[in-house]
């Protein structure tokens, strides 16, 4: 039958309703059956899915063609001929290759770099892979030979080719006993320590790429994505990050690669972690919780794995799984969850003291991680049971131990202040631990007791000397701190801060990280002066001996900058956070993921400057930063949003603020809860901003849910703030019992954190006046008035547009008392600091007297006058 | 053969034929072929994000590949039928290459798949839709011709049209018919039904 009647007679029938369709169908079986046949099948096959084969799958094809342009098998490669495929990466193929010129019988792995991946920068990594890889002469190293470039431009280099089996197959096939995988598996360890101590980290560490030869021999492979640690050039260092992410192996990669974060040895560390678990279980950590790599991803960033011990009893019933089972729990259990820790300062340090631990565990010796492990068991202990009280003298014990060992440490260290840094924080993580849910009352108070009973003993003991005696006195107050507990903390840091400086004279290093004790004691009690000075001379401290370049001076400049601007002295905040993130950038490069909370402070710091197309730009960087390292939607992005925001609104720029707090408000609402207190606090500049925008009803209905929700949370601050705006807008829609009650309301707030020189204080109050007139308790109205008039200096208007709303109130009021001259006045000092903190064009600046104010001309006028203006 | 000459051949081919001519796509594919795969993997390799844009391939082929000024008007519709032909072969040649490399791969690699059709899948779809097309052919090859132009070569209505020959209608009702054609064939009749 010809092509066209089929394709006609279908799409004909195809318009047809149900019973024309039958008829029709009949009719044409009368002059021709198949026809008919063929064309009611055709219909069923067309209704069982209309969209079948509409579009090509790009994505599918894409890969496709992606992977198959590796298949494009060369001939050669240099003086190799390319004999077969042995095996393919993420980044290219390998090819066992021999010489064509048959001088030497020699036989290689060649691995081709996927074509579509060959830039410079891969080129680059290429070749830093052969200069690295030639000093590592190893014999459990594969050895690179040869490299070079294909005509078409893909690189390609020739190592020794290894005939092995993976290490997890080879132990498998073999049965071998769990002392002879632990025994091949301490040489990997050595191995991989060897290629640390010659600055090369492989970043890549999985069975694949560690063989055994058929002589027992162990054989790393493939250092593809080493990179020099010493390398010095922060772009080189950023870019290799970046691509050192792609190349991994999501499989076995650990958090901080997963992240985009820098690697180090301990990224390593958790690669053999993977590979010991497998090698202990024969199964995956991670990867039967899991369905895709997203999950993966999320599994491997936040999910502790079961314990080795545990896995092979879900496994096997028999008796030889009881023995392994015993053998398992204890030292092997602790070695590979040190080894799998989700942050690196709590892995092993270094491959070589894993090697270790395995070694004394073979050797019957008690291992090192268990020490950690006991203590991070005591946390685990502790959450568990909150009302076991009766242990606590037994915790408490096994605490104290943790402390002194972990200090004994960070002791012999001491020379090297970010190691003993990175010891305090350890111990003060554990601690943590034993808190893991903040709203648990039950345990906070718990471990808190404990940690006041070891201050007690700790000051009282004369076990310990007294340079000990004041570094555990730190650490307890920097616990203690972080357990909410400031006023048990400060003074066991200033007992500390004494005891070093006899110890080590006013100008160590051990004084300055006291002092960053004391001053974060000092601004959790709302000290912020006295936090500033003991912050100011940690920093000099640092800087005189050139320890500008550690975390803990950074730090110290941290906490003074928060505290000028608690006290209004938005000026050195602002060259305080200039200088962090100048000496953050210094040591790790402006665009390092870890930069992004030193940009965010210092968009927060313009901010309160008034300059706020510096804030926006700032808050971006810092976003661009983050969201590199951890996504769109971590909660933290939520805050840059909600800066970004407010720093357009600061610009006049309104539509656009919009859409940022709508990302912000999304964000935190997902991640966070609606009415976390970021998400209210979100809702209530959306509530500054609809005022703006002369939306007031829908203003009015965000900031009182905020209030509600920052009230439920206990944060007084955020609640005053948003019931001070609420005020605002309901005095605009004329509702002045109710604009009275929010204003009373936040002026309570504010006077309970004992915050009365925000500007805000100045708002509610003249907020509150004006609502008193405006019910007639006149009288009231001008006292408070004329309290809050007096305290005004000249330079108020122009500093804060907060004040030049008040004083807009402030006119309003003498407008209703008569008082037309004076009011004009008020009106043009408000006009004058709206114009001088937000600029003349902003809405604020060009709305004064014209809108928001009063019943009688608020509501509805913003549109009037916004088609004026325009 | 280098380049000018193809340039040549493929000029000359597509002058006064035929488009439906078999001969004449059969000699154009060829000559397509490899500059297709390669402006493919050279798009892929400009864009991390997945997408290959067939349409904008075949048109930078043809210019790079056929002789403006001497080829005569009508030749793109030409070119682009056959190149639509050749995506198919590229796409088909890729999918076994990497079949019988699985066949022949190590089963013991522990992997998961990102979200959506992976290559895998991709490729086993392409083999038996090119299996399916094959029967296709035998019956009604014009149809054929359309699920190459619109499904292979990403091209529109329009475009098809211009390349086969034929009316905007046909190629809508053409590719109606033959996606319920080859849906039956790789879901089974469900005449029973």
């Amino acid at each position: 039958m010809p092509d066209h009647s089929v394709s006609d007679e279908l799409a004909r029938l195809l318009k047809l309703p149900g019973p024309e369709r039958a008829a029709e169908l009949e009719n044409i079986a009368h002059r021709n059956p198949d026809l008919a046949a063929e064309l009611r099948s055709l219909i069923v096959a067309h209704e069982a899915d209309p969209d079948f084969l509409q579009k090509l799958d790009a994505s599918g094809a894409v890969e496709l063609l992606e992977d198959d342009s590796m298949l494009a098998a060369p001939e050669r490669a240099g003086p190799y001929r390319l004999i077969r495929e042995v095996g393919r990466g993420g980044l290219g193929v390998v090819y066992l290759g021999e010489r064509v010129d048959g001088d030497f019988d020699q036989r290689v792995a060649v691995k081709l770099i996927k074509h579509g991946m060959d830039s410079a920068a891969i080129l680059r990594r290429f070749h830093n892979e052969r200069r690295i890889l030639a000093s590592l002469e190893h014999p459990n190293i594969a050895r690179l030979i040869d490299g070079g470039v294909l005509d078409d431009g893909r690189p390609w280099f020739a190592m020794e080719y290894i005939s092995g089996e993976s290490i997890t197959h080879w132990c498998e096939q073999r049965n071998l006993s769990i002392e002879q995988c632990l025994t091949l598996f301490e040489q990997v360890c050595r191995t991989v320590q060897f290629a640390h101590s010659r600055l090369v980290i492989h970043r890549d560490l999985k069975p694949d790429n560690i063989l055994v030869a058929e002589d027992g021999t162990v054989k790393l492979l493939d250092f593809g994505i080493a990179k020099l640690l010493a390398d010095g050039d922060d772009d080189a260092v950023t870019e290799l990050t970046v691509l050192g992410q792609r190349a991994m192996t999501p499989e076995y990669a650990a958090p901080e690669q997963i992240r985009g974060e820098p690697v180090a040895a301990t990224t390593d560390v958790h690669a053999l972690g993977i590979v010991l678990y497998q090698l202990l279980t024969g199964r995956h950590p991670y990867l039967q919780e899991c369905e895709t790599r997203t999950q993966l991803r999320e599994v491997v960033c936040s999910t502790l794995p079961a314990p080795p011990s545990t896995v092979v009893r879900q496994m096997m019933t028999d008796d030889r799984s009881r023995s392994s089972r015993r053998r398992l729990k204890g030292d092997l259990d602790a070695i590979v969850l040190t080894a799998l820790a989700k942050s690196p300062s709590r892995r092993y340090g270094s491959a070589e003291a894993m090697a270790e631990d395995i070694r004394r565990h073979l050797a019957r010796v008690p291992i090192r991680a268990r020490h950690r492990t006991l203590a991070y068991r005591t946390g685990r202990f502790i959450a568990r049971n909150r009302l076991g009280l009766a242990t606590t003298g037994a915790i408490m014990l096994a605490l104290v131990t943790g402390l002194s060992a972990a200090l004994w440490q960070a002791g012999k260290a001491k020379e090297q202040a970010e190691a003993a840094e990175q010891s305090r924080d350890f111990v003060i993580s554990l601690l943590r631990d034993t808190n893991p849910v903040r709203s648990d009352e039950g345990v906070e108070l718990l471990a808190a007791d404990l940690l006041r009973h070891a201050a007690q003993r700790i000051s009282t003991t004369e076990d310990v000397s007294e340079d000990l005696q004041a570094r555990l006195q730190i650490v307890l107050a920097e616990a203690l701190l972080d357990l909410g507990r400031p006023d048990d903390a400060l003074p066991l840091a200033e007992l500390g801060l004494a005891g070093l400086r006899e110890q080590y004279g006013s100008s160590s290093p051990e004084v300055a990280d006291a002092l960053h004790a004391l001053a974060r004691t000092l601004a959790h009690l709302g000290q912020s002066r006295q936090a500033a000075q003991a912050a100011q001379e940690g920093h000099l401290i640092m800087a005189d001996r050139g320890l500008t370049d550690t975390l803990l001076y950074v730090r110290l400049l941290g906490i003074e900058a928060r505290a000028h601007s608690l006290l209004g002295e938005y000026d050195q905040a602002l060259a305080l956070r200039q200088r962090i993130v100048r000496e953050r950038a210094r040591i790790v490069g402006e665009n390092d993921p870890r930069m992004a909370s030193a940009y965010f402070n210092l968009g927060t710091a313009h901010y309160y400057m008034n300059d706020f197309a510096a804030a926006e730009q700032h808050y971006r960087h810092s976003g661009r930063l983050l969201r590199m390292q951890a996504g769109e939607t971590h909660p933290r992005m939520a805050s840059v949003h909600n800066g970004i925001g407010t720093a357009l609104i600061g610009q006049g720029r309104l539509d656009e603020a919009e859409s940022s707090l709508m990302k912000a408000k999304a964000i935190a609402e997902q991640r966070l809860g609606p009415e976390s207190v970021l998400a209210s606090e979100i809702g209530s500049n959306i509530g500054v901003l609809y005022r703006h925008q002369g939306r007031l009803e829908e203003a009015q209905a965000i900031l009182s849910d905020a209030a509600d929700a920052l009230g439920k949370a206990g944060s007084r601050q955020g609640q005053a703030y948003a019931e001070s705006w609420l005020a605002l807008v309901l005095l605009a829609r004329g509702d002045y019992p109710e604009a009275l009650a929010a204003a009373n309301a936040a002026r309570r707030n504010l006077e309970s954190v004992s915050n009365l020189t925000h500007p805000h204080y100045d708002v509610t109050r003249s907020a509150q006046a004006l609502a008193l007139a405006r019910i007639g308790e006149t009288e009231q109205a001008i006292t408070l008035a004329r309290a809050v008039a007096s305290q005004w200096r000249e330079t108020d208007a122009i500093s804060n547009h907060l004040r030049s709303e008040a004083m807009e109130l402030h006119a309003c009021l003498l407008e209703d008392l008569g008082e037309a001259q004076a009011a004009d006045q008020w009106r043009e000092r408000a006009r004058e600091g709206f114009a001088r903190t937000l600029g003349p064009q902003h809405v604020r600046t060009w709305s004064v007297g014209t809108v928001y104010l009063t019943g009688e001309r608020g509501t509805g006028r913003i549109a009037d006058t916004t088609t004026a203006i325009e | 053969m280098d380049s000018a000459e193809k340039r040549q051949s493929l000029t000359r081919l597509l002058s006064g034929k035929s488009p439906n001519d078999r001969n004449v796509l059969d000699q154009v594919i060829p000559l397509v072929y490899d500059e297709l795969r390669h402006l493919a993997r050279r798009q892929l390799a400009g864009n991390r994000n997945l997408t290959l844009n067939t349409t904008a391939l075949v048109d930078e082929a043809y210019l790079k590949m056929v002789d403006q000024e001497d080829a005569p008007l009508g030749s793109r519709a030409i070119f682009f039928g056959a190149a639509a032909r050749a995506m198919r072969q590229v796409l088909v040649d890729a999918a076994r290459r990497r079949g019988a490399l699985k066949r022949g791969g190590d089963q013991y690699r522990v992997t998961l798949n990102e979200e959506g059709v992976s290559a895998d899948e991709f490729a086993f779809e392409v083999i038996e839709l090119n299996a399916a097309l094959e029967r296709l052919e035998q019956h009604y090859p014009r149809q054929a011709q359309v699920v190459e132009c619109r499904f292979f070569g990403g091209m529109s209505t329009e475009e098809t049209a211009q390349a086969l020959d034929l009316s905007r209608r046909s190629v809508v009702r053409d590719w109606t018919m033959a996606r319920a054609w080859l849906y039956r064939e790789l879901h089974g009749r469900a005449d029973n039904a």
